[in-house]
């Protein structure tokens, strides 16, 4: 348990920042970016690192529910049954704690798209309207989600408007 | 394409040309240096020109060239030019957008980490919007492909531009594609009064505006969705798929870089999600 994950990346960042980075000469301009964008990544993770688990299982379950509505919506030939089939498989495989949360959700979201892609050709108009609103309604919180959990990167042209790393986990679990 | 260029656009000079990749392995090519910088000094430290601001006195100087130049590339007459290794899409009326959407579309299936169902649906809201440009259209021009702050130079002290960087997306296709990259909500940023700037230089309506007035054609809304949807569907494409593979594989000096820029992609996701929203189904 000790030392705590926190206490080693801020050790790290600062030694980075403190010794290594001034050490590098002015005309190794690579070199500097380099070590620059090590420290961007380190601040980073320190600012994630306790709540990653909660994010990837937060991100498991939405996608999750976005497959039991696309695979209960399904309509058309033999080609989307099977696909719908194929998720709901996914679905109940995603309980599997052995393989992490990410590996689960991605799992999920490969179905997902077989059957998004499946239902081009094989889905009802209904079904295409449907996989289009409910993609959509996930996609606006998906990346809303991860552009907060990415918001300390500070690119993020809208980064007032995002909820913080804390926020959002506080919010997924009260 | 730097040869249709020339007298016309300021990039380097070629010193090496490696069309169809006999030689490097994939098609390349090797230029002269150009001096100039990409964003003012007092932003020197920003990568790839995201975040860049200018003054109102920088925007000044830079905007009227920067509408210029992107003017006289749509202007090239590049169906009289030598460009060899540029094929044009006027099979049928749909091959510009198609082309677009089917390259892009491979792009994400070969590279994709992390499987993302908005990126399927908006391949899928693509397909079914393609917009039709004619053959004979003036419509259909050279285009740039990546036009934007961060990929022209100019002299630091006059602002004047010294070179436009960044080619390896050129191709013949639909005006409306560049315009519909340049109007990113990444590379645009406010001005002094909070009023947001496509690429920190002008509104959108200056944009489409001047570009209207000095080129002549018209911009067709729906149509610019099209391609603004694109445009964001490449940068997610790019950012989430090829630049995150590229830095688990290990395959460059730039890895960390490429993984710390990789989330940018969520950004153009929400570009995505907000256009087709606004726009509709179909």
């Amino acid at each position: 348990m000790t030392p705590d994950v926190d206490v080693r990346l801020g050790t790290v960042v600062t030694a980075l920042r403190q010794v290594v980075l001034p050490a590098l000469p002015k005309d190794e301009p690579l070199a500097r970016e380099q070590a620059s964008l090590c420290i961007g990544q380190l601040v980073l993770l320190a600012e994630q690192v306790r709540y990653t688990t909660e994010y990837e299982l937060l991100c498991l379950a939405e996608m999750r529910h976005l497959g039991s509505l696309l695979a209960d919506a399904a309509d058309g030939g033999p080609a989307i049954c099977r696909a719908a089939a194929s998720v709901r498989a996914a679905i109940t495989a995603a309980d599997d704690p052995v393989r992490t949360p990410r590996e689960r959700r991605n799992a999920v979201a490969r179905e997902i798209d077989a059957l998004l892609h499946t239902g081009t050709e094989d889905g009802t108009a209904e079904f295409r309207h449907r996989s289009h609103a409910l993609v959509l309604a996930h996609g606006v919180r998906q990346s809303t989600r991860d552009r907060g959990w990415f918001r300390a990167c500070g690119w993020d042209p809208d980064a007032d408007s995002l909820p913080s790393v804390p926020e959002m986990i506080a919010e997924a679990t009260s | 394409m730097f040869g249709a260029m020339a007298g016309r656009v300021p990039t380097p000079a070629v010193r090496f040309l490696d069309g169809d990749g006999s030689h490097l392995g994939a098609p390349g090519i090797v230029t002269s240096f150009i001096p100039g910088v990409t964003t003012p000094p007092v932003d020197a430290t920003l990568v790839s020109g995201v975040g860049t601001t200018f003054t109102q006195e920088w925007r000044q100087r830079l905007v009227p060239q920067f509408l210029e130049f992107l003017t006289r590339i749509h202007g090239t007459d590049w169906r009289s030019s030598d460009l060899p290794h540029f094929t044009a899409p006027t099979a049928h009326p749909r091959q510009a957008a198609l082309w677009q959407v089917n390259w892009w579309s491979r792009v994400w299936r070969d590279d994709q980490v992390d499987p993302y169902p908005l990126i399927t649906l908006a391949e899928r809201w693509m397909r079914e919007r393609l917009p039709a440009i004619h053959a004979e259209s003036d419509d259909l021009v050279l285009l740039h492909g990546d036009y934007r702050t961060g990929n022209f130079m100019f002299d630091p002290d006059s602002g004047r531009f010294t070179a436009v960087l960044d080619w390896e997306l050129a191709h013949i296709g639909d005006f409306h594609e560049d315009l519909g990259w340049i109007l990113q909500r990444l590379f645009a940023g406010p001005a002094e009064d909070g009023e947001v700037l496509a690429c920190n230089l002008m509104t959108r309506d200056e944009l489409l505006d001047r570009y209207q007035a000095a080129t002549g054609r018209t911009v067709n809304p729906r149509t610019l969705a099209f391609y603004e949807v694109l445009a964001a569907y490449k940068c997610a494409v790019m950012n989430l798929g090829t630049g995150y593979s590229a830095a688990i594989r290990g395959h460059n000096h730039q890895d960390v870089l490429l993984s710390f820029l990789a989330p940018v992609g969520h950004v153009f996701l929400g570009e995505i999600a907000s256009i087709i929203e606004r726009e509709g189904e179909l």
